[in-house]
C-alpha cells in the first residue's frame, strides 16, 4: 500500500498499482524503492485527489503505462478512440470539474485521464461559432477589430475533409 | 474557496493537447476567440498534429515548417504514408526490443533467417537428410518486418526469399534491410549528426529503376530451354546491379575470356572454363531480349556449341547443374505443393545446392560457400528500407537534395533507433505514391 497526501493534508492509502497509474508517483516509487512515508502531492487538493484515485482504481488493471511512452508524444493523440461509458459518467460534463481533473492529471502525469478530459472539452467545442466558444468557456475577446478581421480572412487550417 | 477553474487557467501544453483533438474548422473557430488561442492554434505542434491526422504524414522537409508543409497539399500528397506508419512509436519500440534480442542471439556465421534456422534445425535432427535448401549464410540479406506487433526477420531474394514469403503470407509491406555483420553494427555516429534525408529521384534514377525492374524477376535458367554462357565477372556485376548493390549498370558483356584460338577463324569456346567461376548460364531468350539490346557485347556462346570430347568436363558440369536444378524444383514442388514446371525461381537454390555438392567433392567443406558470399559482395555496409520484402524492391537510394526529416518525436526516435541498430540508414521509395525519398 502507498500513502498519498494532498495539498490540504488529507492522506489517502491505495494499492501500489493504483498509485502507479500516475507516472509521477510511479517514478517516485521506483526511485525510492519501498516508501513508508506518505508521498506529498502539493498541487492537488483532497477532493480532486479523491476523484483521481477513484479513476485510477477503476483503471488499475489496464495495460501498464510505459513511462517513456507517456512522456513521448503529445502531438499524436489517439483521436478516434471512443470514450468508455464508465469514463463518461465519471468525468461528467461540468467544466470546472473537468478542468480540475485535467490539471491534476497533467500534474500527476496520467495520460489517459488527461486525454479523457480534453476529449470531453473538445466535444463541447464541436459545432460552435467563435462567439459561442467564448461564451461557453468565458473567454474574453482581446483582438482589435483589425486583428479579428485578419484571423477570419486567413484560414490556415482549411476545411474539414 | 478559490474561484472555479476556466479554460484560460490551463497551461499551454494542455491546450495544445486539447486543440489536437479538434478538426481543422474547429481549430479555426478556436483561433478566432482570443490572442492566446490564436497563438497556440498557429503553433507548429498543432500543424504537426493536423499533418498526421489529416494527411497521414508524420515527417516534413527540414527547410519547411509544419504549417507550410500542411498547406503544401501538392507536395504532401505525394509522400509515402508507409514511412509515417513506421514512425509510430509503438511500432519501433516493439521492433527495437525485438532487435536487441535478435542481435544478442545472432550467430555470426550460419543462417539468420528464422525460417532458415528452423529448416536447418530440422536438417540437424537425426534420420532426416539435409534438404538442398539454401539459406542465408551470415547476416547479409536480412529483412526486418516493421509491422506493429510482427517480429519476422527473414532472408531476401539473394537467398531463400523467406522475407518475400512472409510478405505474401502476411501482406505486411514495410521492411528494413539489414546488411552487414552484426558486430559491425551498433557503433553508430551520434544521432545529432545524422538526419534522415529525403530527396526526389532524378530522371536518370527513375530510368535506371525501371530498367532494373524490367530486367529482374526473370528465370535465368530454365531446364530444357536453350542456354548460353556468360562471362562470370560481367554476370556478377549485372546481378549486383539488379539487386541494387551497384548503382550503375555494367558495360557491354565481354565473353572473350571464355574463347580460345588465335586467329579469328580458329576462335572457339575455351574448353577449361568452370561453371560459376568463369561463366554462368543464361537463358538464350534473355540473352537476346535483354543482354544484347541493353548491354551489347558478345560473342554469343551457346551450350549447344560445346560439342566434342574437348568439352566433356564442361558438359558434365553443366549437366549436373541442370539435374540439380530440376531436383530442387521437384523438392520445392513437393514441399510447397506447387507445379514443378511452372512455379518458382530455383536457380539460386540450385546454385547453392550445386555448389555445396562441389564443396563436398573438393573435400573442403563450406569454404567455397564463404568465398562465394564474399565474391558476391554482400557485405556492403548498407541498410535500406523498402516497402516490400524484396518483391518489388527498388534498390535505388538517391542523393537528390538535402531534405531532412525531423519530427517532434516520431522520426527522431525512429531514426535514433535505426541508427542505434545499424551503421547507416537508407530509405527507399514506396511504390504506392510517387515521391519522397529518404536516404
Amino acid at each position: 500500500m502507498v500513502k498519498l497526501t494532498s495539498s490540504d493534508n488529507q492522506t489517502f492509502e491505495v494499492e501500489r498499482k493504483v498509485a502507479e497509474r500516475s507516472i509521477l508517483t510511479k517514478n517516485l516509487l521506483e526511485d525510492v524503492g519501498g516508501y513508508d512515508q506518505a508521498i506529498p502531492l502539493p498541487n492537488v487538493t483532497g477532493p480532486v485527489l479523491k476523484r483521481v484515485l477513484e479513476y485510477c482504481e477503476h483503471h488499475k488493471d489496464d495495460a501498464a503505462v510505459d513511462a517513456e511512452e507517456a512522456e513521448d508524444d503529445y502531438s499524436q493523440p489517439r483521436v478516434n478512440e471512443e470514450i468508455e461509458p464508465w469514463d463518461r459518467d465519471f468525468i461528467g460534463s461540468k467544466q470546472e470539474v473537468i478542468f480540475e481533473l485535467i490539471l491534476a492529471a497533467n500534474y500527476l502525469d496520467i495520460r489517459s485521464l488527461l486525454e479523457l478530459g480534453c476529449k470531453v472539452i473538445a466535444s463541447q467545442i464541436k459545432g460552435k461559432t467563435p462567439e459561442q466558444i467564448r461564451e461557453t468557456f468565458g473567454i474574453v475577446n482581446d483582438f482589435t477589430p483589425e486583428e479579428e478581421e485578419r484571423v477570419k480572412r486567413e484560414n490556415a487550417w482549411g476545411e474539414d475533409s | 474557496m478559490p474561484p472555479p477553474l476556466t479554460l484560460k487557467q490551463l497551461p499551454d501544453d494542455v491546450l495544445i493537447l486539447l486543440l489536437s483533438q479538434l478538426s481543422p474548422s474547429e481549430i479555426y473557430s478556436m483561433a478566432q476567440t482570443c490572442q492566446r488561442l490564436l497563438r497556440i492554434a498557429t503553433s507548429d505542434y498543432i500543424f504537426r498534429s493536423l499533418c498526421i491526422r489529416y494527411r497521414q504524414i508524420s515527417y516534413k522537409p527540414s527547410d519547411s515548417t509544419w504549417k507550410a508543409w500542411y498547406a503544401n497539399e501538392a507536395e504532401i500528397s505525394k509522400c509515402c504514408s508507409h514511412l509515417s506508419q513506421c514512425n509510430d512509436p509503438t511500432r519501433w519500440k516493439e521492433r527495437a526490443k525485438h532487435n536487441r534480442h535478435i542481435r544478442q542471439s545472432l550467430p555470426t556465421d550460419g543462417p539468420l533467417c528464422e525460417t532458415c534456422i528452423s529448416t536447418a534445425a530440422v536438417a540437424d535432427s537425426p534420420g532426416i537428410p539435409p534438404p538442398h535448401t539454401p539459406y542465408c549464410r551470415g547476416p547479409t540479406d536480412i529483412w526486418l518486418c516493421l509491422e506493429a506487433g510482427c517480429s519476422s526477420y527473414a532472408c531476401g531474394r539473394n537467398y531463400a526469399r523467406h522475407a518475400l514469403d512472409h510478405h505474401h503470407a502476411s501482406q505486411h509491406s514495410l521492411v528494413i534491410r539489414a546488411v552487414g555483420p552484426p558486430e559491425a553494427c551498433g557503433y553508430a555516429p551520434p544521432f545529432d549528426s545524422v538526419l534522415l534525408e529525403v530527396g526526389r529521384p532524378s530522371e536518370e534514377e527513375i530510368r535506371i529503376r525501371d530498367r532494373r525492374r524490367r530486367e529482374r524477376d526473370r528465370r535465368f535458367v530454365i531446364p530444357g530451354r536453350p542456354l548460353v554462357l556468360v562471362e562470370a565477372s560481367w554476370y556478377n556485376q549485372w546481378m549486383d546491379f539488379l539487386r541494387g548493390d551497384l548503382q550503375i549498370p555494367p558495360g557491354p558483356v565481354d565473353n572473350e575470356p571464355l574463347m580460345a584460338g588465335v586467329t579469328p577463324a580458329e576462335r572457339h569456346p575455351g574448353p577449361d572454363s568452370r561453371l560459376f567461376v568463369d561463366y554462368y548460364l543464361l537463358d538464350a531468350g534473355i540473352w537476346e531480349e535483354i543482354v544484347v539490346p541493353d548491354y551489347g557485347g558478345g560473342p554469343r556462346i551457346d551450350v549447344t556449341d560445346l560439342t566434342g570430347h574437348l568439352y566433356t568436363s564442361m558438359i558434365r558440369e553443366i549437366r549436373s547443374y541442370l539435374v540439380m536444378l530440376i531436383e530442387v524444383h521437384l523438392q520445392r514442388a513437393r514441399r510447397e505443393g506447387t507445379d514443378p514446371l511452372l512455379d518458382g525461381d530455383v536457380e539460386e537454390e540450385a546454385f547453392f545446392a550445386f555448389d555445396g555438392d562441389l564443396a563436398e567433392v573438393d573435400g573442403d567443406g563450406d569454404d567455397d560457400l564463404d568465398d562465394i558470399d564474399e565474391a558476391e559482395g554482400h557485405w556492403a555496409p548498407e541498410l535500406g528500407l523498402d516497402e516490400d520484402a524484396g518483391a518489388d524492391d527498388e534498390d535505388w537510394p538517391t542523393d537528390a537534395g538535402p531534405f531532412e526529416l525531423e519530427g517532434q518525436y516520431g522520426i527522431k526516435t525512429l531514426g535514433q533507433w535505426m541508427i542505434s541498430q545499424f551503421v547507416r540508414v537508407t530509405w527507399r521509395e514506396c511504390t504506392a505514391r510517387d515521391t519522397l525519398w529518404v536516404m
